[in-house]
């Protein structure tokens, strides 16, 4: 017989507080590891924006924690495309408004130029796309135009009092644009009376490898003062929806976490309160402090480890699940980065030794002699 | 090797501030190979003084001498216990998940590296005890005298020095009382076992060579 036996043998024991125990960390590691995993699938989908459309370089006012906040002169363009390394420079200008007309507010508003760029990318699914004459309508993104109950003909009031008509429905492959509505540069930069603004550019560098995208970059930010240029990557990480949407995982772990850390030290804590005078019989028959500390959180991270196996399990179901729902598929990927779950084990590890350390201390605090008087 | 296996020298206990003598200036000596008996009404310190011997507790005032060491030089006394004692209780204190073989083999987690050496020698020791049929019965699948058997076995799991007894038949009906005192009777007479053993029962004590009688935490006769 090895200690591992007796570790299973009392585990097994109280199969109902075990299983509460477990269900206790099942469900942390489920928040944490669909939650994180969740994050993660925005930055990655947020991430291929971008990539999708090989920008290398993302130019913002040095400083604008928000894409929004940020304001260039349009002109910049000019000098930044003139740039050694550069291949292809395009501005942007990007607004957040409110809808009247649905419920989604904070509505993301693109301002593009039009040509061959990113709009001329675009997958039309419904409707055209923007021309060159255009003035005063919109495409709408998928997501958006769902919420939002618009088909193509319909107005919308992209800003209280100017109404727009819709042109045409686009499916970006991610949620960010899809949930956002697309005007050209020059309309968007009347509408908020924002001529010759931008809030950015997106440059496409040669070569791409890091040693030149980082000369390049070092280049632009010569061009101008308070010019922030950032390799896309970093410029997607720090940005506000992918911290907040990172945070938002977090918080919400951190506190599914501290549940599962109180329910793992209480259902642990009476398992040992039960036992005293079991404890009080080993330390009279020979075992050392150190071994009945180790038996108790080795029960402790069997039960955590069980919880992560199961709580990986509902993670899986659960974005599985949202993946197939039509209000959060375009949000959730479905899959589930080998990381996350490791992540998801480390912290149900860490769990169980947390929550048996405490009842382990609590276990041999107890001098036998007193142990063996409990009843 | 002196003949005294264990000494206490002047060994008081007290409880509460002081305000419970459970053991007063208690002096004694255990020979090798000796039973001793200690009789005494409820109350009168015989698991306390049983409890100082076998290193459980450490006494308020005087020492205990094992094997002419003082006990207070032990730094850990689970050591001490692991290999010089055994413990045999009223209530048995079988951990009640574990088979008769594993529970044997429980104390030689801190002496016996080798799982199987544990295994083989848990089962030598249950034949010793009679109970060679039931290595794979749970203690609730077991009589209570079996399981007091069963208890025996794993206090002599390490080859003890010494075996403390505290009323070791307290639980048991008087044919399974005699059956065990046999049992440690022929330990003592066969293997020269030292057994220091609590009991109620006069015509149990007079298995033993020897009989203290206490009252007050002190030893009367
Ligand atoms: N941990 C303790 N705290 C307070 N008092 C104690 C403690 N242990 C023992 N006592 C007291 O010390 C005295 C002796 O107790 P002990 O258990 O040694 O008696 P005993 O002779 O074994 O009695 P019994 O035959 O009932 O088992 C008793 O008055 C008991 O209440
Ligand atoms: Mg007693």
């Amino acid at each position: 017989m090895h200690l591992t036996t007796v570790v299973v043998r009392n585990v097994f024991r109280r199969p109902a507080r075990s299983a509460l125990t477990v269900a206790g960390v099942s469900v942390a590691v489920a928040a944490v590891v669909a939650l994180v995993g969740i994050a993660r699938g925005f930055e990655r989908s947020l991430r291929a924006v971008y990539e999708s459309r090989g920008v290398d370089l993302m130019v913002v006012r040095a400083g604008s924690t928000q894409r929004f906040s940020s304001v260039l002169d349009e002109s910049l363009g000019e000098k930044i495309a003139a740039t050694p390394g550069v291949a292809e420079v395009l501005p942007g200008l990007a607004e957040v408004v409110a809808s009247e007309d649905g419920d989604m507010t904070g509505i993301v508003v693109q301002g593009l130029p039009l040509g061959p760029g990113p709009l001329g990318r675009l997958q039309i699914v419904s409707g055209r796309n923007l021309q060159p004459g255009d003035e005063r309508v919109v495409l709408l993104g998928r997501i958006l135009a769902q919420g939002l109950g618009k088909q193509v003909g319909d107005m919308v009031e992209v800003v209280k009092g100017h109404a727009y008509r819709v042109v045409g429905i686009y499916d970006a492959s991610n949620v960010f644009e899809n949930g956002s509505m697309i005007l050209t540069l020059k309309d968007l930069q009347r509408l908020m009376g924002r001529q010759g603004e931008v809030t950015h550019f997106t440059v496409i560098t040669v070569p791409k490898d890091r040693q030149s995208v980082e000369q390049v970059a070092e280049r632009i930010r010569a061009l101008a003062p308070n010019l922030d240029v950032l390799p896309m990557r970093e410029y997607i990480e720090t940005s506000v929806e992918i911290r907040t949407a990172r945070a938002a995982a977090w918080l919400t772990s951190t506190i599914a976490l501290i549940i599962a850390a109180i329910v793992m030290v209480i259902t642990m804590l009476t398992a040992v309160f039960e036992r005293t005078r079991e404890f009080a019989i080993l330390q009279a028959i020979g075992w050392r402090q150190r071994r009945i500390i180790q038996m108790i959180l080795m029960e402790a991270v069997l039960l955590a480890a069980a919880g992560a196996v199961v709580g990986t399990l509902l993670a899986i179901l659960l974005t599985q699940g949202l993946a197939r729902l039509p209000q959060t598929g375009r949000l959730v990927s479905g899959e589930i980065a080998l990381d996350v779950v490791l992540q998801g084990f480390v912290l149900a590890l860490m769990l169980g030794i947390a929550g048996g350390l405490l009842p382990a201390w609590r276990a041999v605090r107890i001098a036998p002699t007193e142990g063996l008087r409990h009843e | 090797m002196s003949d005294v296996l264990v000494r206490a020298d002047r060994v008081s206990k007290t409880y509460e501030d002081g305000r419970i003598h459970a053991v007063a200036e208690v002096s004694l000596d255990i020979r090798r190979g000796e039973f001793v008996a200690i009789m005494g009404r409820s109350g009168s310190g015989k698991s306390t003084l049983l409890n100082l011997l076998g290193g459980l507790d450490r006494p308020s005032a005087g020492a205990i001498f094992f094997e002419d060491q003082n006990l207070q030089t032990y730094g850990d006394l689970a050591w001490f216990r692991a290999r010089k004692l055994g413990f045999v209780f009223q209530s048995f204190h079988l951990l009640p998940v574990l088979t008769a073989l594993e529970n044997v083999q429980i104390p030689m987690f801190e002496t016996i590296r080798s799982a199987a050496r544990r295994r083989e020698r848990a089962s030598r020791l249950l034949a010793l005890v009679g109970m060679d049929g039931r290595q794979n019965h749970l203690p609730k699948q077991l009589s209570v005298g079996e399981r007091q058997r069963v208890a025996v076995a794993r206090a002599l799991a390490n080859e003890p020095a010494l075996l403390l007894a505290d009323e070791p038949t307290g639980n048991l009906d008087s044919e399974n009382a005699l059956e065990i005192l046999r049992l440690l009777a022929r330990l003592h007479r066969e293997q020269g076992m030292t057994i220091v053993m609590v009991t109620h029962d006069p015509e149990l004590a007079s298995f033993a060579q020897r009989t203290i009688q206490m009252k007050d935490g002190r030893i009367v006769a």
